[in-house]
């Protein structure tokens, strides 16, 4: 029942934010990220990811809605906006998809506990 | 069933900020050369429906006749602004009159093009005029108050027309045009010293024509340095009895920013509070001689800091110092420290000229149309 409230409480987040992203012109991975790990059957498909820049590293958390993962460690190669995150023993990989949008997106794949899926989160 | 339905909602909600963003874009103002392709250009002749004289950019109307089909075609043209410095106004072209316009293309394909000037009966109309006041041969010293201090504002005009519309680090020669596109995009690691996320991402936009520019989508504040990059320029408040000075804005929807001159501590956050505006940070100020120097942090990162899209984050940390050297001209420099975006700290400047018996122009963004 906790599991639905809060996944429910997540779904109503992502559609209030959904409404109107946010700016976002500095670097391209600071924000929130909501979205799907597709086929993720011990946390969900659905996952949150708050994700921010000091400067020289990436640090955040991965959220699928049971608990926080943190981030143990992100890169962003600005060649091809491709991004690798680990948390939780998961490990995302993807690209950054329309880069000049306050809502762009990564696509990518997870994989994590022995599977592995389709990973595309937007950001709000 | 819960699964069915969870991903409904996160498509609806994908959905929905495409669709929004979308319809933002269609009714943007974008730069000219994100909007018109300069390598398409084409001539038309026909018959004036309607004028549109408003801000941003004027539009004319024009039905033209091929055979028998007859198309309307929009002949976009500069700001009311521009065209009534050089002389024309509403009336100088109206519904019915038959004109011959030279341009270039949306890059659409819609029936959208961009003149500089076209002709009515052979005549040249809606031509611009530079609207840069002439400086005289010697400038009078810089006016003093009772206190013997410079005043850096009065009553009777604004500051405009800086000598470069683009944030450069001091000492480089990197050329580009007013709106910070660069003539060549391998110049763009000259600029200042990025990180290398920032400097790819300043390529993007370059590549881009700079068509996602805030200030033009979304009528976002020029924030920081830019707000002293454009024609519109800037007006100084001085309010001596509260201790501040108001920065008045002509290029971004008539926005102000205050420069606290009462000694308060630095205290600029990017969560922002009653004397943080996030655009334009928390400034402080006080006077050195004849120069006043501002420190400002607390920016939020939802604006580009110059013309051309150059990256900023909320480590950005802004001292700025204003000279009045002469009564025609102010000296603006600038020290960046941003570790987030930059590998190390650098600087600029550039002079804007004294635009004397003007007001601060209004140009409001096209969403803000008064």
């Amino acid at each position: 029942m906790k599991s639905i409230i809060i996944k429910t409480g997540l779904i109503a987040a992502a559609l209030c934010l959904s409404l109107s992203s946010s700016a976002q012109e500095g670097h391209p991975l600071k924000g929130s990220w909501i979205g799907e790990w597709k086929g993720n059957a011990a946390k969900g498909d659905f996952v949150l990811m708050v994700l921010d820049w000091d400067g020289s590293k990436i640090t955040g958390v991965v959220n699928p809605g049971t608990d926080n993962m943190a981030i143990t460690e992100a890169t962003l190669n600005p060649a091809d906006w491709t991004v690798h995150i680990e948390a939780g023993g998961y490990e995302l990989d993807g690209t950054i998809k329309e880069l000049e949008l306050p809502a762009r997106s990564i696509v990518g794949t997870w994989k994590g506990e022995g599977k592995n899926g389709a990973l595309e989160i937007v950001r709000q | 069933m819960q699964s069915f339905t969870l991903k409904t909602f996160i498509k609806a909600a994908v959905l929905c900020t495409s669709l929004g963003l979308s319809a933002t874009q269609v009714l943007a103002h974008h730069p000219i050369q994100a909007k018109f392709d300069e390598a398409s250009e084409m001539a038309l002749s026909g018959i004036v429906t309607h004028v549109d004289w408003k801000n941003p950019h004027v539009h004319v109307f024009v039905n033209v006749t091929d055979g028998k089909t007859v198309t309307n075609w929009a002949v976009e043209l500069e700001s009311p602004l521009l065209l009534t410095g050089s002389g024309w106004n509403e009336s100088s072209v109206k519904p019915g009159d038959k004109i011959d316009v030279k341009g270039i293309r949306a890059r659409d394909g819609s029936r959208q093009v961009w003149s500089e000037n076209f002709a009515v009966a052979g005549k040249t109309v809606f031509a611009l005029k530079d609207t840069r006041p002439a400086k005289p041969a010697q400038a009078a010293a810089a006016p003093r108050g009772a206190d013997g201090k410079v005043i850096l504002g009065s009553a009777d005009g604004f500051w405009g027309y800086p000598s470069s519309y683009a944030l450069i680090e001091d000492g480089v020669n990197v050329p580009m045009d007013r709106y910070g596109q660069l003539t060549e995009l391998s110049d763009a690691s000259k600029v200042a010293p990025m990180q290398p996320w920032a400097l790819a991402l300043y390529q993007h936009r370059q590549e881009r024509d700079l068509q996602n520019d805030p200030m033009f989508i979304n009528c976002k504040p020029p924030g920081g340095p830019r707000q002293y990059q454009s024609d519109l320029g800037i007006k100084f408040v001085e309010d001596k009895v509260n201790q501040r000075i108001f920065v008045l804005v002509g290029s971004g929807n008539r926005n102000y920013r205050i420069i606290y001159m009462d000694g308060r501590d630095q205290v600029g956050s990017v969560t922002g509070d009653d004397d943080n505006p996030l655009y334009y940070g928390r400034a402080v100020g006080k006077w050195e001689g004849d120069t006043l120097v501002v420190n400002t942090k607390g920016f939020n990162e939802d604006f580009w800091m110059s013309n051309g899209g150059l990256p900023h984050t909320s480590s950005l940390v802004l001292n700025e110092r204003f000279t009045r050297s002469d009564m025609n001209t102010l000296k603006y420099e600038v020290a960046i420290d941003d570790p987030g975006a930059y590998t190390r700290a650098w600087t600029a400047s550039w002079t804007m000229q004294w635009v004397p018996d003007q007001e601060v122009p209004i140009h409001f963004c096209q969403d803000n149309r008064p």
